[in-house]
């Protein structure tokens, strides 16, 4: 899997800032230990558009995608290409 | 139509099922209920979400104030038992409505309450206007509904569950059904409609104990929200959500914490 620190830690702030939640590494699953809830993922949805000037879809949203950091991180990347400084 | 407004339709006839009254939202809309309070001015009365009409012919059972009542309910089945109800009041009338439709004259309202229905309308700010438009100058409220912490316990337990049988797209459909504010959210909103004078907003957590069958008598209510579950599944599904929420239990039962928002508005 490729690391994006400066695209974790973005992310990491905006679940901070933004959600209210702490990870505890970029590899915790958010789903398993329910941080992930539907609303959590509408807000996180609407929080990445905003942040990385992304548009998502959600018809073709799969849940790994969300299941942690690095998950979200490669998700950023692969939908916004070079606009995000990794 | 409104999928949650089907099913609280489809149900309203186990509304008044002893399993219900004793739910958590049995526990909690009898907390709520205790919040509203009725004065000698308010002489026309609004219960907004008023359901099978258990609260409003409670009030007006107990009113000698002589005060109109009025109930508004969008699901019909509900609003047939509120009216069936509420008969033997000539000073209360039952009326099809809801919080972005509210079929009452502007300026007209002393007192509006509503208990456990806020988080149900589907355009926040038109609602606010609209209990804006109704109530007097002189007018006052209390809405109790539920905010966005609610249920966590189960939330945590359950999501991977719904995870694995619904897709992000209908979760988040789901999730749009509701609106679960929190405290700061909820207050921005009202605030920005009634501004600061005799307003308040505040929460409170209530964590009610039952067994798990207990807790799935009321469960079912959220059917309107898990309707795209694929029918060939959905079985199975409620066999691992009741077995991911059996795992909650203590000795007291199993805990289920109700999140809720208290919106004051006073004639100070």
């Amino acid at each position: 899997m490729p690391a994006y620190p400066a695209l974790h830690n973005k992310i990491i702030t905006l679940f901070s800032e933004k959600l209210n939640w702490e990870a505890p590494s970029i590899d915790t699953d958010l789903v398993e230990t329910g941080i992930l809830d539907s609303l959590a993922l509408v807000n996180l949805l609407l929080h990445l558009e905003e942040e990385f000037g992304m548009k998502i879809s959600i018809d073709k949203l799969e849940i790994d995608n969300f299941r942690c950091i690095a998950k979200i991180a490669e998700f950023v990347v692969n939908h916004n290409g070079a606009k995000v400084n990794t | 139509m409104n999928t949650v407004i089907e099913t609280y339709s489809r149900l309203a006839g186990e509304y008044d099922d002893p399993e219900n009254l004793n739910s958590c939202w049995g526990l909690a809309t009898r907390h709520s209920l205790n919040l509203v309070t009725l004065e000698a001015k308010h002489k026309v009365v609004v219960d907004v979400g008023c359901g099978v009409g258990r609260e409003l012919a409670q009030l007006a059972s107990h009113d000698s104030l002589n005060a109109q009542f009025i109930g508004i309910e969008p699901a019909a089945n509900m609003r047939e038992i509120a009216m069936a109800r509420t008969a033997q009041y000539p000073n209360v009338q039952i009326r099809e409505g809801s919080f972005e439709n509210l079929p009452v004259e502007s300026k007209s309202v002393d007192y509006l309450y509503s208990i456990l229905a806020f988080h149900w309308t589907t355009d926040l700010g038109k609602s606010v206007a609209e209990l804006a438009r109704v109530l007097k100058p002189t007018g006052e409220m209390d809405l109790m509904f539920i905010g966005r912490h609610n249920g966590r316990e189960f939330i945590r337990k359950t999501t991977p569950v719904f995870f694995k049988y619904m897709t992000p797209a209908m979760m988040i459909e789901a999730a749009l059904l509701r609106k679960q504010l929190t405290l700061e959210a909820a207050d921005t909103l009202f605030r920005k409609a009634f501004g600061s004078r005799g307003l308040s907003v505040t929460e409170s957590y209530h964590t009610y104990y039952d067994t798990l069958d207990g807790h799935w008598s009321w469960w079912v209510r959220i059917e309107g929200q898990l309707v795209n579950i694929p029918q060939e599944v959905r079985a199975k599904c409620d066999q691992e959500v009741r077995a991911a929420i059996a795992t909650l239990v203590t000795d007291k039962g199993i805990p289920y914490t109700v999140h809720l928002l208290h919106v004051r508005l006073r004639n100070t």
